[in-house]
């Protein structure tokens, strides 16, 4: 697990999203979406919840994410599978000064101000080519999905 | 480091489509977001499809990336261990918040309160706080929250619901940090234009602005501010007399 946590902690929390999809495995719907988002979003809730428990104690585990969307029901003929498929082909597209900050968000669990940190960019580069990316993605994928 | 500081030519940052920019979105995505802004984030989905859809897209990225990412040995044990935990603990589901319970003391608003997108209502209702006046016809409530960093990092700001009756409206104020406001219910306007159900307004420190609501509606708002609200005009010097601001 590529979080940023230190080591104990990415194997006690792999240990915990495992067992997180043996119980919650009865709500996956792939028809809201693939398993791979659905394996996301639940290592990164419960990457939240393990880094805030000790400042925030009383903070709320529940997440609209793992919520089935209200606003967007895609035909459900559409597989998940093929949104990911698509969604890795647009990926694929961007230019790669513009992926690979979005590689750093995801593997290095960076904000987008520790990636101009970290990276020595200027705030407004990293978010103008965050802007453009996931602009790009979108209007890649209207009508696709 | 600041823009400002860098000699290399940038090219424009292109405007927010939603009032957040992607960046802000990602950041929520990837759990890196502070409290205060992921509830607005929160909020602002359930009032914007489109933010939804951004949102979703950008979780579908993470998990497509999960996958490129190579496999990392567990420690030995590992897999007997979740099994002994899946054996003996009890299922943990998160609480189901009741969404009939108005926060104590505050009935009369509940059938109001029911039209906030839930991120807001469960935060209302965990907190159960009391509505404490702002204006006539205006009152807030403290949603228990740490408000971003600001500029000022030894003050902490915070994040507050208004509530606006029709016509009414905040004291003119500027504020020492930024403040950030998104309209759940009704609309308000203000010098800068009107904002409606899912709009952001983004008021500067050097900006007075006097919001009111719109005739018609009780608006409801969420708002951040990163730093302490400065009132002007003649309640701000009362403000500076008890001590309040600096």
């Amino acid at each position: 697990m590529r979080l940023g946590a230190a080591e104990m902690l990415a194997e006690e929390l792999s240990q915990e999203v495992m067992i997180t999809l043996w119980r919650k495995a009865a709500q996956f719907d792939r028809r809201q979406s693939s398993v791979s988002t659905w394996l996301y979003t639940i290592a990164r809730n419960r990457r939240i919840d393990v880094l805030r428990r000790e400042k925030f104690p009383q903070y709320d585990p529940d997440d609209p994410l793992l919520l089935p969307s209200e606003t967007e029901q895609p035909d459900e003929a559409v597989a998940a599978g093929e949104r990911e498929l698509a969604v890795r082909a647009a990926l694929e597209t961007l230019p790669e000064e513009q992926a690979a900050l979005i590689r750093l968000a995801f593997f290095k669990g960076w904000s987008h101000s520790e990636i101009a940190e970290k990276q020595n960019l200027p705030l407004g580069t990293v978010k103008s080519r965050l802007r453009l990316a996931f602009r790009k993605l979108k209007g890649g994928l209207d009508g696709v999905v | 480091m600041s823009d400002e500081l860098n000699p290399r030519v940038e090219p424009p940052v292109p405007v927010p489509d939603f009032g957040l920019g992607e960046e802000v979105l990602l950041d929520y995505v990837t759990g890196t977001l502070d409290d205060a802004t992921a509830l607005m984030v929160a909020a602002l989905m359930e009032l914007n499809p489109q933010v939804r859809a951004m949102v979703d897209l950008m979780t579908d990225v993470g998990g497509v990336l999960l996958e490129e990412v190579e496999p990392v040995a567990m420690v030995a044990g590992a897999l007997e261990s979740v099994l002994a935990q899946l054996d003996t603990a009890t299922v943990l589901e998160p609480a189901v918040a009741d969404a009939d319970k108005g926060p104590a003391g505050n009935q009369k608003h509940s059938d109001e309160l029911a039209l906030l997108p839930a991120a807001v209502r469960r935060q209302v209702q965990t907190r159960d706080g009391t509505w404490s006046f702002v204006a006539p016809g205006v009152k807030a409530i403290d949603l228990g929250i740490e408000g971003p960093a600001g500029a000022d990092a030894s003050t902490r700001g915070e994040v507050k619901l208004y509530r606006l009756e029709p016509g009414r409206g905040v004291y003119g104020h500027t504020h020492k940090g930024q403040e950030v406001t998104l309209v759940l219910t009704g609309a308000f306007a203000d010098a800068h234009g009107r904002f409606g159900p899912g709009d952001i307004s983004i008021a500067s420190p050097e900006v007075t602005h006097r919001p009111v609501a719109e005739k018609g509606a009780v608006c409801y708002a969420l708002a951040i501010t990163d730093a302490p609200l400065r009132l002007t005009g003649a309640l701000g010097l009362v403000q500076r007399v008890l001590g309040q601001a600096d």
